[in-house]
């Protein structure tokens, strides 16, 4: 009779393994929804994957330089004229500012509240890498490095955009307002009416679901932060009321609303320091 | 070549590869196909507990299903979770499922692919992650138009340690 030397069944411990991994990555899925134990393991991975987004990152910037190197004499005195243009017009829009700061200044000190009208604020560029498909989240190039922390706002020139996720050291993650699970304390600009806006998952709509049907609330309605719950500082405008309708028989109005800023073709962001 | 040599080989393809699978899954796509992006990383997977699950198995998958958790910003445990039962299965079924005919294992992958993203689907829904239909059915539609293709692709960088007809 042969016996065979070094005989080993097939696939080693298969089942033993399976078991142990299945566990561990059941107890990870718990941690990491319950608590954030696991942040420390998080950010080393996503630093070991930078090279990675920045490899993918590469073309499309390389893209952007070109284009902006090589672009026509004629189409940049266009671009010129342009923003010399709008510069005009926001000069003449900031005379009337700074009377008004002051104003408001003085106002408060009626009032005996704190002014803060300054904030700190940084500029990062949006990495175009293709995170989460199942939620709004985006990677921008700054992170701990730069003194980004979790929950710092993020607006554009149009307004609010989202808040930063997780930070790493080189990068973070932000999630905008359109993701499901983001919901912010919101005001009607006109009339100071308080509410919150939930994303719902799709770029061009917030959903305004605590709107009772007697509310003094108009399409055109410009909303803007309330600064309520103290992460978003106040007065940055959100979305404007796209949809209203009042339905009797229905405890709530239904009102949606548009970002201003437009949240999928954003390509730079300003982080806002309250710190 | 000696098994040793063939090993180290197989390991270096699976590294490369796996370096890849994770660049094609961070990569952006056209608006028009976001939602249709093949899971490479799984199908990678899939491959290589088909045709070489001694050398990658469990210890393969949870890695990489970590490393697709932190890329991608879900739960970390999520895909890790999902991958180990596929290969699990597609493992334990090696024998069978590489003999099939190729329309077969298409097949076959397919309802592999729809576990998959059911599990997916399972977690987002328990950790409350509410998502589009379009990005759990796009996947599966894509992963298995490419599968023929795939292992056609990747049974050229592989060296098996038994033929097709010995095991």
């Amino acid at each position: 009779m042969v016996v065979e030397k070094n005989h080993r069944p097939r696939i080693p411990a298969l089942n033993t393994k399976f078991i142990v991994l299945i566990l561990v990555s059941f107890g990870l899925l718990i941690s990491d929804q319950k608590n954030n134990y696991l942040s420390i393991l998080r950010n080393s991975i996503t630093i070991a994957l930078h090279p990675i987004q920045a490899t993918i990152d590469f073309p499309q910037r390389l893209l952007y330089w070109i284009d902006n190197t090589f672009s026509e004499r004629n189409e940049l005195i266009k671009e010129n004229k342009i923003l010399q243009e709008e510069r005009l017009v926001n000069l003449q829009a900031l005379q009337r500012f700074d009377s008004l700061v002051q104003e408001n200044i003085r106002l408060r000190e009626i009032l005996n509240a704190s002014a803060k009208l300054n904030d700190n604020v940084q500029i990062a560029r949006i990495i175009s890498a293709d995170i989460n498909p199942f939620r709004h989240i985006i990677v921008i190039d700054k992170g701990t490095q730069n003194n980004l922390y979790n929950g710092q706002v993020i607006v554009d020139t149009n307004g609010v955009v989202g808040q930063i996720l997780q930070t790493s050291f080189l990068s973070s993650h932000a999630i905008l307002i359109s993701d499901t699970d983001h919901a912010l304390p919101i005001e009607v600009n006109r009339n100071g009416l308080r509410t919150i806006a939930q994303g719902n998952g799709s770029y061009d709509r917030l959903d305004i679901p605590y709107i009772p049907n007697n509310a003094d609330i108009r399409v055109g309605d410009l909303i803007v932060t309330s600064g309520l719950g103290g992460k978003f500082p106040a007065g940055y405008p959100v979305a404007l009321i796209d949809k209203v309708s009042r339905n009797p028989s229905q405890q709530f109005a239904y009102v949606s609303a548009k970002p201003t800023a437009s949240l999928n073709q954003i390509r730079e962001v300003m982080l806002i320091d309250k710190q | 070549m000696s098994a040793e040599n063939q090993k180290n080989s197989n390991k270096l393809s699976a590294f490369i590869l796996g370096l890849i699978s994770i660049i094609f899954t961070i990569v952006p796509l056209p608006d028009f196909l976001a939602n249709f992006k093949p899971d490479w990383t799984l199908l990678l997977l899939i491959f290589l507990s088909i045709n070489i699950p001694k050398e990658f198995n469990m210890g393969t998958a949870f890695i990489l299903g970590i490393l697709v958790d932190v890329s991608q910003g879900t739960l970390l445990g999520q895909h890790a979770f999902a991958f180990l039962l596929v290969v699990f299965l597609t493992s334990k079924l090696h024998l069978q499922l590489r003999n099939y005919p190729l329309l077969q294992m298409t097949a076959i992958i397919c309802l592999i692919l729809m576990m998959y993203h059911f599990i997916l689907f399972w977690i987002n829904g328990v950790s409350g992650i509410s998502s589009s239909i379009y990005s759990y059915v796009g996947p599966v539609i894509s992963g298995t138009v490419l599968w023929p293709i795939i292992s056609k692709l990747l049974g050229t960088l592989f060296l098996y340690s038994t033929s097709k007809e010995k095991v």
